[in-house]
């Protein structure tokens, strides 16, 4: 009961909404397509974010129990956790001074002023190191071994070169020294144009290419969702 | 400025020379600041819920409108809350099947069409648009090629040799055009996010240019 | 070789001590930048300038602070462009709740750059009044800072948004004591006000369904705005000639997004409704939907930062887009003299092993 019924609801609901799109019927319209899929599917996921919350709350209890590694820092997170929820929900949306709110989510309130000058900030440089890592890898791990790695060093290099300002510097310069001479040579600095090509054609076709595998087989993964041989949502094994 | 953006602006400032501080060596600011964002977050997240959907969606319509018929929907996404207990926990699969069910079921056509069929058809018609000049009927050429060789490239069921080792091997070269494309994107976005940083440094906080 | 050799063995941070100096010089040098639009970005400039006025345009916020440097000068770019050309904008955040507050930051900032131009007379009348200069001295307020507040109070007056009235209540009764207040209903069909010309609904869970749902009834599918106020209660969605009922009025959706978002904004909006879909993306993701460019299932793409700084050119707005360029530049010479000199050192290496 606790895997069959969980299986039988998603091959029935799968094999009755595969047939939605092709049906304009009224019944499939307002009830299967608007308050089924739309109307109920978005109040029944609200719920999901309870789940979200507890794993968090109890990682961190368990952390802070046991003692376990850095559990001062688990401190931090729920602290962290439960200004938030407590300003946004729990407090009066009152002036606080001459242009902050004490309460609420709206802008110019105590949780929008947290968001904007404390998680922006944090979020972004996060992910803004990368750009450090990659000039480290640059210099270490990008070797031209063979033609294939050649070309796409080559092509990076030119698509680098391409999107920035310099790219188009660089053609204008030698658009200058090209003259009115009848032979266009300056056309092979001309890196926007090139890229521009590359991105469009040579791109565009293998990222075509490869869509059509990725989409073939998240179809194929819902079929076998559907019908029960994919199973590993179901976690667990009871 | 008023004090409360100069302490704000501040703050930022300390924040991202805490998560900066990362590059000279693991250190307590750093970890500060990594646990404090993904607290930060998750109370944000739930801010959100909580007006934009929770109110909205459900207190109000079925508190203040009367709309019981949504205890439907509101009984089977309490099954959500199945994993507090061990005995309850298989309930979670529910609403978890109904999301997967109608989902996969409803999107596989359109998934299908949009993906495939459109791109599919795109890849033919492009020998069809009007006004097409000799370079617009190489590039025509040039795509179809590589469409065709990189789908090529990834059909393992035939062996790779003789005419179909050729088509696999233009096709490998389409292929690292495309991913050496991806890969001067991929440096470019991510020294984009670092300079957003720095103009925020400079810019916002130090007032250093304008 | 030796040099080579000692590079090769170089502690990192100093490379990435390298990568720092080589960003920040340009931003110090504020060297002039010019950038020549590509025409993915052009294409989706075109298309809403030659939109009617009075019809929508649907930004999607599907990114987090993670990529606020690449997409957020792209979303205030669009805004502007849109509340210029007296588009009506709304803004939905559907990925990422923490896309909730970037989303407002880009929309407000660009409605309040507009009625600012649009009522740069009366900010500049209101500043020269006694009573308000005797107010600022006060409280200590720059003019820039006080031609904010004076905005805020002014447009809240239209808006009928008591909050913001309260929290400025008594800048609210100076203007009104000097008889500014009152002046601002001239410019009422001007300024572009909440629920008419703008509306943010903020962090909805749930895209597909939200997705699907704007497709039949955007107000009933949504219910609030970001502020939590009923959009029935808007002119934008109450009006029986001018209302924003589904995508049939809204000219094009566009997803700035830096995730896969754009998949389900292209299966429904586009195969499944037959409305126009445009993008800006990161310029990670960028190179995959090259494809639908092509096959013309997307009316634009904007490319990472480059994108945001095209755009910026094209409706005369420098924004951080355009300052960042130089700085790029820079770095990505860095970037390919390291993979340069890495691959003669491994090239040096190798011929040294053979021998």
């Amino acid at each position: 009961m606790k895997r069959s019924v969980p299986l039988a609801i998603v091959l029935v609901t799968g094999i009755i909404y595969f047939f939605v799109p092709f049906m304009t019927n009224r019944f499939t319209m307002d009830f299967l397509y608007q308050t089924i899929l739309v109307d109920w599917m978005k109040i029944m996921g609200v719920f999901a974010i309870v789940m979200s919350i507890t794993s968090l709350v109890r990682r961190n209890v368990y952390k802070i129990q046991r003692k376990v590694g850095d559990y001062q820092y688990s401190w931090v997170e729920l602290i962290g956790m439960a200004f938030m929820i407590t300003v946004s929900i729990f407090l009066p949306q009152t002036p606080l001074g001459k242009n902050m709110l004490l309460g609420g989510i709206r802008e110019g309130s105590v949780y929008d002023w947290v968001f904007s000058n404390i998680q922006v900030p944090m979020q972004a440089t996060m992910f803004s190191l990368l750009a450090f890592y990659i000039a480290s890898a640059a210099y270490r791990s990008f070797r031209a071994r063979n033609a294939e790695a050649t070309l796409l060093l080559i092509t990076a290099g030119i698509v680098m070169i391409g999107r920035v300002p310099l790219g188009e510097d660089i053609y204008n310069f030698m658009k200058g020294l090209n003259g009115d001479a009848s032979f266009r040579w300056s056309e092979i600095f001309n890196f926007q144009g090139i890229t521009q090509f590359i991105l469009d054609i040579p791109n565009a076709a293998t990222k075509r290419a490869i869509g059509f595998g990725v989409v073939m087989g998240m179809i194929a993964t819902s079929l076998k969702i559907m019908f029960g041989i994919e199973k590993s949502w179901l976690g667990g094994t009871e | 400025m008023s004090v409360m953006n100069f302490i704000g602006t501040t703050l930022a400032a300390i924040f991202t020379l805490a998560v900066f501080s990362f590059l000279y060596k693991d250190n307590p600011f750093y970890k500060f600041a990594e646990h404090l964002l993904v607290g930060l977050s998750v109370g944000y997240y739930v801010g959100q819920i909580w007006h934009t959907a929770f109110i909205s969606w459900i207190i109000n319509p079925v508190f203040n409108e009367r709309q019981y018929i949504l205890f439907i929907p509101i009984f089977f996404g309490l099954f959500y809350l199945g994993f507090i207990h061990s005995k309850t926990v298989w309930l979670i699969r529910i609403p978890i099947a109904l999301s997967l069910g109608i989902g996969s079921g409803y999107g596989i056509s359109y998934s299908f069409q949009t993906s495939i069929f459109i791109q599919l058809r795109e890849t033919i018609n492009v020998f069809t648009q009007s006004g097409m000049d000799a370079w617009d009927v190489i590039k025509a050429i040039l795509l179809v090629v590589g469409v065709f060789s990189a789908i090529v490239y990834f059909f393992f069921s035939w062996k790779h040799e003789g005419v179909v080792g050729w088509i696999a091997k233009v096709g490998i070269y389409f292929l690292m055009i495309g991913f050496g494309a991806s890969f001067g994107l991929t440096v470019m976005g991510r020294i984009s996010l670092l300079i957003g940083r720095f103009l925020f440094l400079f810019q916002d906080w130090l007032h250093i240019i304008k | 070789m030796n040099f080579f050799k000692w590079l090769s063995n170089i502690d990192r941070r100093w490379i990435y001590l390298l990568m720092a100096v080589v960003i920040s010089i340009p931003i110090f040098i504020r060297a002039p930048v010019k950038v020549k639009p590509s025409p993915d970005v052009t294409m989706l400039y075109d298309y809403l300038e030659n939109q009617e006025e009075g019809m929508g345009v649907l930004l999607s916020f599907d990114y987090s602070p993670d990529s606020l440097a690449e997409l957020q000068p792209m979303a205030k770019a669009l805004s502007y462009h849109a509340l210029s050309k007296n588009l009506r904008l709304m803004g939905i955040a559907l990925s990422w709740p923490s896309a909730a507050g970037l989303g407002i930051e880009a929309i407000k900032s660009q409605v309040d750059i507009i009625n600012s131009e649009v009522l740069k007379d009366l900010l500049d009348s209101a500043e020269q009044n006694e009573e308000v200069k005797t107010y600022a001295a006060e409280k200590k307020l720059a003019s820039e800072g006080l031609r904010k507040e004076i905005l805020y109070v002014l447009i809240a007056k239209l808006e009928k948004d008591k909050e913001i009235e309260e929290r400025y209540s008594e800048l609210k009764g100076v203007l009104e004591k000097a008889r500014i207040s009152s002046e601002i209903v001239t410019y009422e069909k001007e300024v572009r006000l909440i629920g008419r010309d703008w509306c943010y609904f903020g962090y909805k869970p749930g895209y597909t369904q939200m997705i699907l749902g704007m497709g039949t009834d955007i107000a009933t599918t949504l219910s609030t705005d970001y502020k939590g106020t009923s959009l029935l209660k808007y002119e934008m969605f109450n009006s029986p000639t001018e209302k924003m009922k589904n995508y049939d009025n809204i000219a094009v959706c566009i997803d700035l997004a830096a995730g896969g978002s754009l998949g389900s904004w292209l299966a429904f909006v586009n195969t499944k409704f037959g409305r126009p879909v445009a993008t800006g993306v990161t310029a990670v993701m960028a190179a995959d939907y090259y494809p639908y460019l092509q096959s013309k299932q997307i009316i634009g793409l904007l490319n990472g930062m480059r994108g945001a700084a095209d755009y910026e050119t094209l409706i005369g707005k420098p924004g951080r887009g355009l300052s960042g360029m130089s700085s790029q530049s820079a770095a990505h010479i860095l970037i390919i003299i390291f993979i340069i000199l890495g691959n003669i050192g491994y090239f040096l290496g190798k011929k040294g092993g053979e021998k």
